[in-house]
């Protein structure tokens, strides 16, 4: 660590920086791409430690010894102590950074925690998956296994790749130009990822095997839109930086068009 | 039941599991643990009636984090030297498999052991900051050092977690 402003940027993170200051800190971190860094970081290994971490819990034993210690050591004497346990309330900044920095930001630790969230299928997990997916892809630079704007192309290569027949279109002429394909795995299931470009914008298409799981609704997950739906016997999934009304068009397009 | 008793048991006893996670990540093992929590507990309450207590928590593991050190360092004196936490724990990192469901208790079990791992000072900075989610002047309050040591402890805590998670799991990146 070699910013001199790292400690300070920490605090904020963590709640401990209020008002005027918190205002400098933000500005010092728009500029300054090692504390941009570390606010990712702090943010994900955060998260991994509350979600993760054993919090380690007094037994039903232990307590029945303390009682029964304070039992033996009651005492009638009574003082009243001056009582103001209110601690400020702080407010957290991760989830900020979490959504503000998740696109351009994620590190390998982000993309390595992201085995953190390969559970079973919820509606949550799903989201945050599909979200991981998209954005190791775009880091790795594996985003696309088969480049191609032909859907001629592209559709014959999920063949015998996958056991399910992906819908394949170009919208070009609507502004969103596929640029291939790749495969992915979504809780579980392989899915093919169809990959389109929308001005500076990349979108991924996953779609895979509907096993009856909850699909989430529409959302945000670190700053990428996500959009469900299911269709026939296949789920759906486009998630992009783009803005949400650009991302409904595409949705509205994969939907319309007959395969 | 005394006044004493019933405002103690009120306003201390809620933090019990705070009190005991903290032996629990200081002392390594569960024996340890419930006899230094019900040590402090008694302790505590003794202590209670006189002391002008403004934030409860902080000073309840103030007491906590004491009598494991008096402990330790009895055991010490006795020749009894405790093996340190990260000694008790397997240190065993399990190769991770996306695959399997198993996963998220491999994650956890990768978590708790890198972070018992980690030195005494930082590994209590990392569990007082993010498990119990105490201000840097609690934790401050908790473990007797400086504001500025705890920003320093928490860094390098945070730097040392992330590079050994990577070292860890940087085999599955893709």
């Amino acid at each position: 660590m070699s910013c001199p402003e790292l400690f300070r940027t920490q605090a904020f993170i963590d709640g401990d920086v209020e008002g005027s200051e918190a205002a400098a800190v933000e500005r010092h971190v728009a500029e300054c791409a090692e504390c941009q860094a570390f606010c990712v970081d702090a943010a994900v290994l955060s998260d991994a430690i509350r979600n993760s971490a054993t919090r380690h819990v007094a037994s039903p034993e232990l307590r029945r010894r303390v009682v029964a210690a304070l039992d033996a050591a009651d005492r009638a004497d009574v003082v009243r102590p001056d009582w103001s346990a209110a601690s400020a309330a702080r407010t957290s900044r991760r989830r900020f950074w979490q959504g503000a920095l998740g696109g351009a930001g994620v590190t390998g630790l982000a993309a390595s925690l992201s085995i953190l969230s390969l559970l079973p299928p919820s509606a949550t997990t799903l989201a945050d998956q599909v979200t991981q997916a998209h954005t190791r892809a775009l880091m790795s630079g594996h985003a696309i296994a088969v480049a191609s704007s032909d859907h001629h192309t592209v559709k014959p290569w999920f063949a015998g790749r996958i056991d399910i027949s992906p819908p394949v279109q170009d919208f070009a002429a609507q502004g969103f130009k596929l640029t291939g394909g790749r495969l992915d795995k979504v809780a579980g299931a392989t899915a093919a990822v169809l990959t389109y470009q929308h001005g500076r914008h990349e979108v991924d298409l996953f779609v895979w095997a509907d096993r009856g799981s909850t699909l989430p609704t529409t959302g945000v997950r670190h700053g990428y839109h996500l959009m469900f739906w299911r269709s026939g016997d296949l789920n759906f999934a486009a998630v992009s930086d783009t803005a949400v009304p650009e991302l409904a068009d595409f949705v509205q397009l994969v939907r319309s068009e007959p395969e | 039941m005394s006044g004493d008793r019933q405002r103690f048991e009120a306003l201390a006893l809620p933090h019990m599991d705070a009190a005991y996670n903290l032996a629990r990540w200081l002392a390594g093992s569960q024996a340890d643990a419930e006899d230094v929590v019900q040590e402090a507990m008694l302790r505590a309450f003794r202590a209670f009636d006189g002391a002008k207590v403004e934030n409860v928590k902080p000073w309840l593991l103030t007491i906590v984090r004491n009598c494991w050190r008096n402990r330790a360092a009895d055991e010490r004196r006795r020749g009894q030297a405790p093996l340190p936490a990260e000694d008790e724990r397997p240190l065993v990192f399990e190769g991770p498999d996306p695959e399997t469901d198993a996963l998220r208790a491999s994650d956890r079990r990768q978590l708790d052991a890198i972070i018992a791992g980690l030195p005494q000072e930082f590994r209590e900075a990392l569990v007082l900051r993010e498990i119990e989610d105490m201000s840097y002047r609690e934790i401050a309050e908790t473990t007797g050092a400086p504001i500025g040591t705890v920003m320093s402890r928490l860094a390098r805590a945070r730097a040392m977690l992330k590079q050994q998670w990577l070292a860890k799991t940087c085999d599955v990146l893709p």
